[in-house]
């Protein structure tokens, strides 16, 4: 009779656990998916701005995107990239970084498919003679 | 033990739960330092953003302003009333106008522009400076016997 109930006793907390730890692990699985997603938005803004800074210097320079590697597509500039910041072209891009000619400057957008996650404004250098 | 000579083993309450706890602490304490690198993370990566959109805000106004003084300079005319409607000095040189003038860039920077309006019009400097002048402290404080006698004093 003893044993019976040190047996159901036993298993009654095996089974207990199994939900405690079952439960545990359901909530830790959705933090790290919540870092892993946090932390590739991260580093996809940290590439977003060196892009945009990069052009936007190119452009203060040259007047142009050409020098950032950027295609002229008439009256703006643009760069496509792959997932993992490779450059490609149009069809296999996630990433955009497209400089439009704004008058007298430039506003260098960055998109993640269609939704912009930079952008940046920037005015042609001054004028010296 | 029983009769026919095999050892009866009772079930071992409570080592399962300490197991469970241990590792769903474990798992815890994982996820819980990778979300919070990760939020920092992203803290620093929105900072660094901000950082470079203020300073094309700021780089942008500069140049604005220096488009301003180039036409003035241009026309011929008052270079010192052109610098003060944007906070700027005008000062009078042997070979022109030496022409400053500053914009906020965020709480800490400025950018600072400086430009030679004299035979030529030219960009001597465009460069972000502290907001607040940095005071460097060379003092070394060394032992000396005196805060050794100090310290004697006052455990007496």
């Amino acid at each position: 009779m003893s044993r019976h109930s040190g047996i159901s006793l036993f298993l009654m907390e095996l089974v207990m656990m199994l939900a405690v730890f079952v439960t545990v692990a359901a909530i830790d699985t959705l933090m790290l998916v919540k870092a892993n997603n946090l932390s590739r938005q991260s580093e996809n803004l940290d590439r977003a701005v060196e892009y945009a800074v990069s052009a936007a210097e190119c452009y203060r320079a040259t007047g142009g995107g050409a020098r950032a590697g950027m295609t002229d597509t008439g009256g703006a500039w643009t760069q496509y990239f792959d997932k993992n910041w490779q450059s490609t072209d149009e069809s296999g891009a996630k990433f955009a970084v497209i400089m439009t000619d704004t008058g007298g400057g430039a506003q260098v957008t960055v998109n993640d498919g269609g939704e912009s996650i930079y952008t940046l404004s920037v005015k042609a250098a001054p004028n010296e003679g | 033990m029983k009769d026919n000579g095999i050892v009866e083993r009772k079930p071992v309450v409570g080592l399962v739960t300490l197991l469970v706890i241990f590792a769903s602490l474990c798992l815890t304490i994982l996820a819980v330092l990778s979300l919070s690198t990760a939020k920092y993370e992203m803290t620093l990566a929105r900072k660094n953003a901000d950082a470079a959109t203020a300073y094309y805000k700021a780089d942008s106004w500069c140049a604005g302003v220096s488009d301003e003084l180039y036409s003035v300079w241009m026309s011929g005319g008052d270079l010192n009333a052109a610098a003060a409607k944007h906070g700027g000095k005008c000062e009078k040189t042997a070979e022109g106008y030496t022409i400053s003038y500053v914009c906020a860039v965020d709480d800490a920077r400025l950018l600072a522009v400086t430009i030679d309006a004299g035979g030529s019009f030219s960009v001597v400097s465009w460069k972000t400076v502290p907001r607040t002048e940095w005071t460097a402290d060379d003092s070394i404080h060394v032992w000396t016997e005196q805060d050794e006698q100090e310290i004697e004093q006052a455990q007496k």
